[in-house]
């Protein structure tokens, strides 16, 4: 049986008769026919075999959409990830989860998926004010009750908000450092944060204005970006330029507050030379309260709110009307860090 | 030559190179509504349709252009730019809606311009040309708007309808925008595989000398080609901010690579001089619906990035080992 | 200097071509001529000038000083589309085919025909497909090639077979061939050596470039040698001497007959 090649190289210099040549030809393009679709048999398997343990297909689960704005490499949006799991675990309702790094349509098109997939409930987190707005009332037309989680928008129409009030948290931010008496009259305040814009940046800000405006204490908010390694480098190089001037830190987000420490070291500033107040749901934020690097850290409860935020979520789908936001945060300092230190390491497991 | 015109019809069809593509995408959208009806519902495709259009026009000038032989990698910069152009002369009451959109189109252009010059003059490779563009552009989107976002949704002017209006054909939500990108998507097939520029533009790809020793103007093509992807990377970009409710400074972050993959698996060579825009088409639509499917069907939010590059790089190796059978053959 | 036919007139004339790469001559007060109707053969070791005296007429290439004439008229060729428009065409080893694209649309390459309607400049694939496949039988192609199949699935004769239709179809005057046959077999060589003659005979003036004397003296009505950028010999008529003069010339190096 002449190979394949063979015969397509007789058929070209004309050594076969035509009705030979009509029927390796075809022979040929069968064979490739079943190649083509062999190939795509494994593809098909590997995709079917990723679903099989992932989804379940008992109809009566109730289905639950978690969806974050957030980055999967924020070591912070991990944890909230475990109250979700965990919600999931205890209560054996499935809960579906994503990651959308900022990107506004494609986290759209996720909470319209949930819509088109008969979700009893919605969790989401807002990336922008306004954004979710019209999703929301696409949800609610459905009969599907929305909860956003850590980062409010108050106008989008939502049935109740669990997390951290940034304006209130920025607020507490500015006035500890004034409490302390580590800020006065004409002072500068550096406060770097990873995405400039963001909603919770602007709301943070707002209470940290609303705190250092009258008192005449000045700030600035630099970005730093998501990436770490990026982070330290233009942390480093503005402290460089600005030592002198810079009278405290507010560490706007969990990324940049856990990185003081190696920022610190990199630039020879002593710990505790610049007071420090920030974001602490790291476990590097904890440990640099713990060894004086940062003077007050700020846990937004992350499993907690996952939790309630779902718990919320299928108390208003079955009907009870949630009548009020649930707040949380815990400004915690050296005495109280070890604690947090050991739920960010991953100790704090069953 | 061959009895049963059916027979060699099928042949031929499974011979084109978007075969492969056409197949694949056909057993995702199975293997999803197999795991989940919901996915094939009205409202879900609706959904799917949405955002696909936007991220398909940048589709179909980056597979010109790399077809070409270039690459553009200012695209999602630009994405993000041209809305806030737009908005930023909007919302200052500089002028109106409508010839905010012009400025942001005209500034497009430009940006185009520029990148199709330094390439072709210069001769820097697009690769970095468009790498720098990516920076330049995305820094002052944010400079300009200090990284706030647009307000969008105060405005009411018929040019959003028109790009991206709402209707329903029974229980499917269309955007005119989904119309706007067949339409493109038509035309740019038309021009690639029945003018004379797809001609040249193929041949700028394929072998950019010998093009040249035929007379045919590769410079020119290709820097109306850069400035074809600058203008439709801004168009997407509106149609986007209009309909999402949102002018972000940071939007389309990473959108290039995402539409490189798209055009890649759709089948356009990365060394350029073969491609086609209904591969595109259908690489757009896999690696949407893969995306939409995955959210639906609940693989877990952090595993999500594993199945996305699994799959490209799955379909590149499906296609290089096409291409070196089809080449053992002849 | 009377040539061999003496009654030809001049198609193309380089005169006192001077050509520096840096410090190098690559090319010292060369001429060179064509006449209508004439396969002029251009001989040289390797670094004499040919490849770049011609690559300066196909316009790849601007010589430092000297002029050009074509039709008697000094022309100015500054890149290759002027050395097309004046009516010169160059086949390259690597025939300066677009692999990705079909016979048709390289024949055609630049010079597309259009057809109604001329939305952005329609494609008339009828015509070109129809001219590709006179062409091709007339360069000898007997198999069966539809003019839709792509360049990747010729082998090499029957791509330079293809460039050279595309030459002689565009009713240039001048076809300069730079080592056709390096690459190609017996029968290959063969084809694209009947192919020069019968286009000299359809009326198209050629320059031939090769390494192998033989192949050329089984063509070219008059040889012109170059020996390190100048010229050495301007008129030898193959018919009328012998291979190893020919190799002594080139050379510089006589063979003293024992």
């Amino acid at each position: 049986m002449r190979t394949l090649v063979q015969l397509n190289s007789a058929a070209r210099f004309g050594l076969l008769s035509e009705s030979q040549s009509r029927r390796s030809a075809a022979a040929a393009e069968g064979r490739a026919i079943l190649r083509k679709m062999g190939l795509f048999l494994p593809i098909l398997g590997m995709i079917a075999t990723f679903f099989a343990p992932i989804t379940s297909l008992a109809a009566d689960k109730a289905i639950y959409y978690w969806v974050s704005h957030g980055s999967p490499t924020d070591p912070v949006w991990t944890i909230f990830l475990q109250g979700a799991e965990q919600w999931a675990k205890d209560t054996g309702n499935d809960v579906r989860t994503s990651f959308h790094s900022g990107d506004v349509p494609s986290q759209q098109e996720a909470v319209r998926a949930a819509i088109s997939a008969k979700a009893r409930g919605i969790v989401t987190s807002t990336p922008d004010p306004g954004s979710l707005t019209k999703v929301i009332a696409d949800a609610h037309a459905a009969g599907i009750p929305v909860i956003i989680m850590n980062t409010e928008d108050k106008t989008s129409g939502r049935d109740a908000y669990v997390g951290g009030d940034n304006v209130a948290i920025g607020h507490r931010w500015a006035q500890y450092l004034v409490d302390h008496n580590f800020v006065k009259k004409g002072d500068f305040v550096w406060m770097p944060v990873e995405v400039p814009g963001a909603t919770y940046q602007v709301l943070e800000t707002q209470g940290i204005d609303a705190v250092f405006k009258p008192l005449g204490v000045t700030y600035e908010i630099t970005e730093t970006k998501l990436d770490q390694a990026e982070i330290i480098t233009r942390m480093s190089d503005y402290l460089t330029a600005n030592h002198s001037k810079i009278k405290a830190i507010i560490g706007l987000g969990d990324l940049v507050t856990g990185s003081v420490k190696r920022v610190f070291d990199q630039v020879k500033v002593k710990a505790g030379e610049i007071p420090v107040v920030g974001w602490g749901n790291t476990s590097d934020t904890a440990q640099e309260v713990l060894d004086g690097y940062v003077n007050a850290a700020m846990w937004q409860d992350p499993q907690a709110t996952s939790y309630l935020a779902l718990s919320m979520a299928a108390m208003t789908a079955s009907g009870i009307p949630p009548g009020f936001d649930v707040n949380v945060g815990t400004l915690y300092e050296k005495d109280k860090a070890a604690t947090y230190l050991k739920i960010t390491q991953g100790s704090a497991h069953k | 030559m061959r009895d049963g015109t059916l027979i060699s019809f099928i042949q031929r069809l499974i011979a084109r190179p978007e075969f492969g593509p056409f197949v694949l995408l056909i057993g995702e959208i199975v293997a999803f509504t197999v795991r989940s009806p919901a996915f094939l519902s009205a409202g879900n495709i609706s959904n799917s349709l949405a955002f696909t259009p936007e991220l398909g026009m940048i589709a179909l000038g980056m597979t010109l252009l790399m077809i070409s032989g270039e690459f553009d990698l200012s695209v999602g910069s630009v994405f993000g730019f041209a809305p806030i152009v737009m908005w930023t002369f909007y919302n200052a009451h500089i002028t109106s809606l409508e010839v905010g959109f012009l400025i942001a189109m005209a500034i497009a252009a430009v940006i185009g311009f520029v990148n199709g010059w330094l390439v072709t003059r210069l001769k820097i490779p697009s690769f970095l040309v468009t790498l720098g563009m990516l920076l330049v552009v995305r820094g002052t989107a944010l400079y300009i708007t200090s990284g706030f976002p647009q307000r969008t949704w105060a405005a009411n002017s018929p040019l959003m309808a028109i790009i991206v209006g709402e209707f329903s054909i029974g229980e499917l939500r269309i955007h005119t925008s989904l119309l706007w990108f067949i339409l493109f998507a038509i035309i740019l097939g038309y021009v690639l595989t029945q003018s004379k520029v797809g001609n040249w533009i193929q041949a700028a790809g394929g072998n950019p000398e010998a093009a040249r020793a035929r007379g045919v103007r590769v410079s020119r093509t290709k820097i109306l080609l850069f400035i074809l992807t600058a203008v439709l990377s801004a168009y997407a970009g509106v149609t986007s901010s209009i309909r999402v409710s949102a002018a972000n400074p940071n939007s389309g972050t990473q959108y290039e690579l995402e539409v490189i993959a798209m055009v890649v698996i759709g089948g356009t060579a990365l060394t350029g001089g073969r491609g086609t825009i209904i591969g595109t088409v259908i690489g757009v639509l896999i690696l949407r619906m893969m995306r939409n499917g995955i959210v639906l069907i609940g693989v877990p939010g952090l595993a999500y990035n594993i199945f996305i590059g699994a799959i490209i790089l799955g379909m590149m190796a499906l296609h290089s080992w096409l291409e070196r059978r089809h080449h053992a053959g002849t | 200097m009377r040539g061999l036919n003496g009654m030809a007139e001049e198609l193309v004339r380089m005169e006192h071509i001077n050509k520096f790469f840096g410090r190098v001559q690559a090319l010292n007060d060369v001429t060179l001529s064509v006449r209508r109707n004439e396969i002029v053969g251009l001989l040289g070791d390797n670094g004499a000038g040919k490849s770049t005296l011609i690559k300066i007429l196909s316009g790849a290439l601007r010589a430092d000083s000297g002029d050009i004439y074509i039709d008697g008229s000094k022309v100015d060729i500054r890149n290759t589309t002027d050395a097309i428009a004046q009516g010169i065409e160059t086949i390259y080893q690597d025939s300066a085919l677009v692999t990705q694209l079909s016979i048709a649309r390289n024949l055609f390459l630049g010079r597309e025909p259009v057809k109604e309607p001329r939305l952005l400049d329609r494609l008339d694939q009828n015509a070109m497909n129809e001219v590709a496949r006179r062409l091709l039988k007339q360069v000898g192609i007997t198999k069966e090639i539809p003019p839709t199949t792509p360049i990747s699935a010729l082998s090499g004769g029957e791509r330079q077979a293809v460039a050279i239709a595309r030459a002689m179809h565009f009713d240039s005057d001048l076809i300069i061939l730079d080592e056709p046959t390096n690459n190609l077999g017996v029968d290959e060589t063969k084809g694209v050596l009947r192919f020069v003659r019968s286009a000299r005979d359809s009326g198209h003036s050629c320059i031939f470039i090769a390494h192998n004397i033989y192949h050329v003296f089984q063509v070219v009505d008059r040889i012109v040698v170059l020996r390190r950028g100048k010229n050495v010999a301007d008129d030898i008529d193959p018919k009328q001497t012998t291979i190893e003069a020919v190799e002594s010339i080139i050379t510089g190096m006589t063979i003293v007959p024992p």
